[in-house]
């Protein structure tokens, strides 16, 4: 396989700022592409070239396959770093990359094929020997068939899109009466959100924990695992903090599910880095969900554990470098805790808060505190893409540690202009149920019910300095004389003397 | 001195009366007493009467103000003037516009239903994100210019309600 100099990054925003720092970081070369809306992300800023690839929506930029690879082969770029979303699991993707003979960072396309479709993966972990949640692995036609399976396995039952992903097409059934209506309504619902009317059932797992294995398989097929990530703060089903290692399961339950994501990632020869998902009951038995064929959002807590830079692994890989560590000297060492902060304003439905970040203090310093971010003081976040703005990432020695590290960072973390998730985020750090570590993928919907602030304190204080100002602004700041005084500590003299000066 | 400003959009109206450099924040019937030390320009602690402290941020954002502290960002506009938006007319038709680009996911209700303010009428997906759109006030639906699946820009009309 040829060496790899230059790597165009197909993707945006935090992700191509996390490729690009490894990239540089190896001494090779970082190419990127930008839309209109990206002008001047800070991934355009930090790489050695940039490509305008089209308008902002991501259907007229990122999402076209072909002039990314036309640009890539203009730019003279080795291998392309997909990133995730956009086109990181799109297998025709993977292939059209390599016909140009460019190399593609990332699993086989047969491999995102097998792995892609909820039932044939299903399937092929069956035969592989991966436990999966009981149910069918074939989509159901009719609904005496359907009757008849979920009599089988036992209510509730899940009725879920074979072409599903993100919680959506998935319909929870109590008993044998409720079946038919909620048949139709999720067939009509799969059409609708995937164009593929496909459903399967599976049993409902009670008290469930989401739980994922990381994977790096090279060529050579040398399969290894680097820990769980316990990824059960989920809002409507969107993952929004994980940390490692789970605080739930036993060591004993650990290395049985690495085992077994190896032969799940072998059983379709995986090569690169790559995701098993688990649910996992409260008895912690364990089953397959679904293998992410691509770097997962939440990869950084298992690279604070284990040293291990995911992203330079997946690019060694890539140029055919077998792995350089074996499976016993991955010994994971502390805790890490990662918070996704979005662009969305939690106290009004989490809805998307773009916008010109005004002021911006990043929390990224002291010991153990890593902030992913892709933004900057100035930059306006656009409103064409996923409102995730920055990975907060902390470590500590313990659990306790990173979690406190946490708070603080959050603390510290000054996004002003735009609303973000991290008042959200404090308000869980002080829940007793996530600080026990024993908490199941219900947790959010539970907490949502509970408020905790007191927001007409904050209201008042937000317009008494708002009022404030604008009295100073429009020079009706009180009259009194002024003094010198600039040790002035004394809190009611401070606001007489320094009212009526501009600022 | 009297205010009329928007906080995220909600519209209040406050006094702030400076008694010897304490000052009081009288909005109805509520009253609450702060003292204030600036730091800086863009930056004041503000102290409550239970001796919490804020440490506030404060500066001008389009035409009005952003003020940040404990996590928080908040944007407060002058109400009275019409183009910060915030209030509607509340009498006859109102036109609701898309505040971002999307496409419809869901639309719950159809021309001529009865609605009451506060309920859903359909479902926009921006930034990957499903947003609830709420009619402004009881009435009656007059028009629905989308439909599942439309593709719209910001500002397009969504519906119509009287």
């Amino acid at each position: 396989m040829k060496k790899i100099k230059k790597i165009l990054i197909a993707n945006r925003g935090e992700i191509a700022v996390r490729i690009i720092r490894a990239i540089r970081e190896m001494e090779l070369s970082p190419v990127v592409v930008y839309s209109d809306a990206d002008k001047l992300s800070l991934h355009v800023r930090l790489a050695d070239e940039a490509y305008y690839i089209g308008e902002s929506p991501s259907s007229q930029s990122y999402l076209l396959g072909d002039r990314i690879i036309e640009t890539a082969k203009k730019a003279g770029a080795d291998a392309i770093h997909p990133g995730y979303g956009f086109l990181a699991e799109n297998a025709e993707f993977a292939k059209m990359v390599k016909k140009a003979g460019i190399i593609f960072i990332g699993p086989e396309p047969d491999a995102i094929i097998q792995m892609g479709s909820k039932t044939r993966s299903r399937e092929i972990m069956k035969k592989a020997g991966v436990p999966i949640v009981p149910g069918t692995t074939e989509p159901i036609s009719n609904i005496e068939d359907l009757k008849k399976i979920a009599s089988e396995i036992g209510f509730p039952v899940l009725l879920k899109a074979s072409a599903g992903g993100g919680g959506k097409g998935m319909r929870k059934v109590e008993k044998i009466e409720e079946l038919e209506k909620s048949y139709e309504r999720a067939t009509s619902e799969a059409t609708s959100s995937f164009g593929d009317p496909d459903v399967y059932i599976e049993k409902y797992i009670e008290e469930p924990h989401h739980i994922e294995i990381q994977i790096l398989a090279d060529n050579s097929g040398n399969t290894i695992y680097l820990g769980e990530r316990e990824c059960s703060v989920q809002r409507r089903y969107q993952k929004i903090i994980e940390e490692t290692p789970s605080p739930f399961i036993t060591d004993k339950i650990r290395k049985e599910m690495g085992d077994i994501a190896v032969k799940a990632a072998k059983a379709v020869n995986y090569r690169n880095a790559g995701t098993v998902e688990f649910i996992v009951d409260k008895n912690q038995n364990f089953y397959f969900l679904e293998m992410n064929t691509r770097l997962q959002v939440e990869h950084p807590i298992t690279e604070m554990v284990t040293g291990i830079d995911l992203v330079k692994e997946q690019i060694k890989i890539a140029s055919g470098e077998d792995l350089s560590f074996k499976q016993d000297d991955i010994k994971p060492r502390g805790s890490s805790i990662e918070c996704r902060i979005y662009a969305e304003d939690p106290f009004n439905n989490f809805s998307p808060s773009p916008g010109k970040i005004i002021e911006y203090v990043s929390p990224a310093g002291g010991i153990g505190v890593r902030d992913d971010s892709g933004v900057y003081e100035g930059f306006e976040v656009p409103i064409f893409y996923d409102p995730l703005i920055s990975k907060l990432v902390t470590w500590g020695r313990d659990r306790e540690e990173a979690i406190n590290r946490m708070k603080r960072a959050l603390f510290e973390y000054r996004i002003a202009g735009i609303k973000t998730s991290i008042p959200y985020f404090l308000q869980i750090f002080e829940n007793k149920e996530f600080l026990s570590g024993n908490y199941t993928t219900s947790l959010i919907e539970r907490i949502e019910k509970v408020k905790v602030e007191n927001p007409e304190d904050y209201e008042f204080v937000a317009l008494l300095a708002a009022g404030l100002r604008s009295m100073e602004m429009n020079g009706n700041g009180s009259k009194h004389s002024e003094d010198n005084d600039s040790q002035n500590t004394n809190w009611k003299r401070s606001g007489r003397m320094r009212t009526m000066r501009r600022f | 001195m009297r205010f009329s400003l928007s906080i995220d959009g909600e519209k209040r109206e406050f006094d702030i009366l400076d008694n010897d450099g304490e000052f009081e924040l009288r909005s109805g019937e509520k009253r609450k007493t702060f003292t204030i030390n600036k730091l800086w320009s863009r930056n004041i602690l503000i102290k409550d009467e239970n001796n919490k402290v804020y440490n506030v941020f404060v500066d001008k954002f389009e035409e009005g103000h952003c003020v940040f502290f404990k996590g928080r960002s908040f944007a407060i506009k002058d109400a009275t003037s019409r183009k910060t938006g915030g209030g509607f007319d509340m009498d006859g038709e109102i036109v609701i516009k898309s505040p971002l680009p999307g496409q419809i996911k869901k639309v719950f209700k159809k021309e001529n239903d009865e609605v009451e303010e506060g309920e859903s009428i359909l479902v926009l997906e921006a930034m990957k994100m499903e947003n609830e759109i709420k009619s402004p006030k009881k009435g009656v639906i007059k028009k629905i210019s989308v439909k599942e699946g439309t593709s719209v820009d910001p500002q397009a009309e969504l519906f119509t309600v009287e």
